[in-house]
């Protein structure tokens, strides 16, 4: 079954035209890598899927329920400490205070920056607060994951760490849509799936 | 999916791309290893020997990259 849809979509920004006429379907339970030099239009694609930027041209159809994204170039809000962060973002995305904070315990605790719980964001690294947002949209029980290079300010730990769960994700049938400017680095999720 | 520079779409399975590659050659002579290289240079790998599991892996991953850069600039 197709969990996301794009029929006819076009998109230009201003003169300059991103895409014409993209028709294309992604699988449930697979993950799908979507590979581009930077510039190409990963980005736009990925926001059109999600709805966030509307076409010029055709339609992007959704049929999935629940949907977690991480958006490229984005930070968790940097006065609140890490964990305050993710019992926030999952009490909005509708979890109960209980769950959230169960939830945000367990992913610091699996993405290895449990001892960042109590600092404020914008104490930690790059690559840290790379992670916290990760463990938000990862936290959050979606059908469809859609993750927009999520690989480029983690290390290596935080890279395999992020393999492993995408690979838990898989395996309990979920779709995961992963960004990336190196099939290298989408072969390498695959591998570990 | 790869989004190539004219925009368009191509859709490909990694494995079948991956099952496709031979980038590693196993040569037993010095000989052999310098032809290889004068023949190949960065293409493929030329290594006396046994092959290294772990090696030929990330090889085959970097010639992804090579082999796909060229499909979406020069297509």
């Amino acid at each position: 079954m197709e969990v996301l849809k794009l029929e006819g979509v076009a998109k230009s920004y201003g003169e300059l035209k991103v895409f014409d006429d993209v028709t294309l379907s992604f699988s449930e339970g697979l993950i799908h890598g979507v590979i581009a030099p930077n510039g190409y239009g990963k980005t736009t694609l990925l926001r059109i899927m999600l709805g966030i930027v509307k076409p010029d041209k055709g339609k992007a159809i959704i049929r999935a329920n629940k949907v977690s994204y991480l958006p490229q170039d984005s930070e968790p809000i940097g006065v609140m400490t890490a964990k305050d962060f993710l019992i926030s973002y999952l009490v909005l995305r509708g979890y109960s205070f209980k769950v959230a904070k169960e939830k945000a315990e367990e992913f610091l605790r699996f993405f290895g920056i449990h001892m960042l719980r109590d600092k404020p964001v914008d104490d930690v690294s790059g690559g840290q607060k790379q992670r916290v947002l990760l463990v938000a949209v990862m936290a959050y029980d979606a059908d469809l994951y859609v993750l927009d290079e999520p690989l480029t300010y983690l290390d290596i730990e935080g890279t395999t760490l992020l393999k492993g769960i995408i690979k838990k994700l898989k395996d309990q049938g979920k779709t995961i849509i992963i960004s990336s400017p190196l099939a290298s680095n989408i072969i390498d999720v695959l591998m570990r799936s | 999916m790869i989004i190539t520079k004219s925009k368009r779409f191509l859709v490909f399975n990694p494995w079948d791309l991956l099952r496709g590659t031979e980038d590693k050659l196993v040569i037993e002579t010095d000989q052999e290893l310098d032809k290889c290289h004068h023949i190949y240079g960065k293409a493929y790998l030329c290594e006396k020997e046994t092959v290294n599991l772990n090696l030929y892996d990330s090889v085959r991953k970097a010639n992804i990259d090579d082999l796909l850069a060229k499909v979406v600039f020069y297509e």
